[in-house]
């Protein structure tokens, strides 16, 4: 446990050093921009269509920051050396491991939490109104993050930095997918194994869970429960990927 | 304190067309307490492999490696100082820094109120130039890492110090310094030394085995 935690603060500084608050500020900056822009060409200065702009960006800047941060952090270690001087200190792998993606995980919910102060601000200061349930929206893709980060991880733990990157990539588009091609196949003459494959992903990959499109038709109760089995339904694709990725890290030789 | 046993290891590559590469084969020797063993070997002669295998970092394909009577695991290796031939810490990191680090993953945090005393006195012997500890490792030359390195290896507490081209990189005047920091801790008969280089002349260093490694074999 000590270790995992001298780990986290140790790659914390290192992401901190690799200007990944840098990116998040020029990030925020476009995105401010172009919500402004979108909104000011629109025929009526709507909320719904600068929500929606932040929305999209926030989605992007934690898919951009997992999948670029993540991949890296494992092979940049594996090719500078740096993991060797660490692991013969006599740290486990899975401290190694854990610490890394805890470290990474706390700068996206910094980064998660500073947009949605920095967003509600710009909203105010433009004359909308507080967020509200509108909140729960950030709440679900932050939740989605951190799932991106632990498929990052569990790429890198086998694969190269390019290999792991293109992965990640795909694992996410066939999860936001899955559900849609899922249920455009029902009915349709198709053969029994693009059913079965698209049913399992349907089942076990969908990412699109985390994108709620009825939250304003939900009560404070039902948004509740529907963040505790949302939390629950992200924890435990985090806990098997994590456990995987592990697993493999464990068998990896390091040159 | 340390025993390997016929340490074998071979690289597979390929996917389809599996191809093995013997890097080491059968390899054993032993290792007393207060004594130097000199590993001694042309370039891919296996040197590095068997250190990686002891250290963890690779896994043997056969044999075994124990630590004061046990299969080495995570927990001995804390009694065990690693200076790496060309890896080097996160060169973000200055180092001072990384040499906190070192002391926090090595040491209990009650003892923290002494580390930043401790690495001082660690970068003073290592001879790196004070207005370099703050400084990026990156923008730092190979030579000036390797001295801090071993700092590293100076403020470890190990029962036994695996030591990879130690001097490489290395002024004079600092290879002189830590070749005679060798002799006191052997001279104190608390810890013992594995030092593998391509140099003879470092066999000054009272040495108890020398084995020399050819193609992955002791000869």
């Amino acid at each position: 446990m000590k270790n995992t935690c001298v780990v986290t603060k140790e790659v914390f500084l290192l992401l901190k050093r690799d200007g990944v608050f840098f990116v998040f500020l020029l990030f925020c900056f476009f995105s401010i921009f172009f919500a402004n822009l979108a909104v000011s060409a629109s025929l009526n200065f709507s909320k719904k269509l600068f929500f929606d702009v932040g929305l999209f960006c926030y989605h992007f800047l934690g898919l951009f920051m997992a999948f670029f941060w993540g991949n890296r952090i494992l092979s940049d270690s594996f090719a500078g050396g740096s993991l060797a001087c660490r692991l013969c200190l006599g740290i486990c792998r899975r401290d190694f491991f854990l610490g890394a993606f805890l470290a990474l995980c706390f700068v996206q919910v910094i980064v998660g939490l500073f947009y949605i102060v920095l967003w509600q601000v710009v909203m105010h200061l433009l004359g909308f109104s507080w967020l509200g349930n509108a909140l729960f929206l950030f709440y679900s893709q932050t939740l989605l993050w951190l799932v991106l980060v632990a498929v990052a991880f569990f790429l890198s733990s086998f694969l190269s930095f390019n290999f792991s990157l293109i992965g990640s990539l795909l694992v996410w588009f066939l999860g936001m997918t899955s559900k849609a091609s899922f249920e455009a196949f029902q009915g349709e003459d198709i053969n029994i194994f693009s059913r079965s494959l698209s049913f399992f992903f349907a089942s076990f990959w969908d990412l699109s869970v985390f994108n709620i499109q009825y939250f304003d038709l939900l009560d404070h109760k039902a948004l509740i429960s529907l963040g505790i089995r949302l939390f629950a339904q992200a924890a435990s694709i985090v806990f098997v990927l994590l456990s995987l990725g592990a697993f493999f890290f464990e068998k990896r030789d390091i040159n | 304190m340390l025993l390997v046993q016929n340490l074998t290891k071979h690289f597979q590559i390929g996917f389809v067309r599996k191809k093995h590469i013997f890097s080491l084969e059968e390899i054993s020797f032993f290792l007393k307490k207060g004594e130097l063993i000199h590993l001694i070997g042309a370039n891919g002669s296996g040197k590095s492999t068997t250190l990686k295998i002891i250290m963890g970092l690779i896994k043997q394909t056969a044999g075994d490696v124990f630590f004061e009577e046990k299969p080495i695991t995570e927990k001995e290796r804390k009694n065990i100082a690693y200076l790496p031939e060309k890896i080097y810490p996160f060169l973000s990191l200055t180092p001072q820094e990384h040499l906190n680090f070192f002391l926090s993953y090595t040491r209990n945090f009650s003892q923290k109120k002494s580390f930043k005393k401790e690495i001082e006195q660690s970068l003073l012997w290592a001879e790196l130039q004070k207005e370099r500890w703050d400084i990026p490792l990156r923008f730092l030359s190979k030579g000036s890492r390797k001295k801090v390195l071993w700092a590293e290896v100076f403020l470890s507490q190990a029962k036994l110090y695996i030591l990879d081209e130690p001097f490489c990189d290395l002024d004079e005047s600092f290879r002189l310094k830590s070749l005679s920091w060798i002799e006191n801790k052997l001279k104190e008969k608390e810890s013992s030394f594995l030092l593998c280089n391509h140099y003879k002349e470092d066999l000054f260093l009272k040495t108890s085995q020398v084995l020399y490694l050819d193609n992955g074999r002791l000869s």
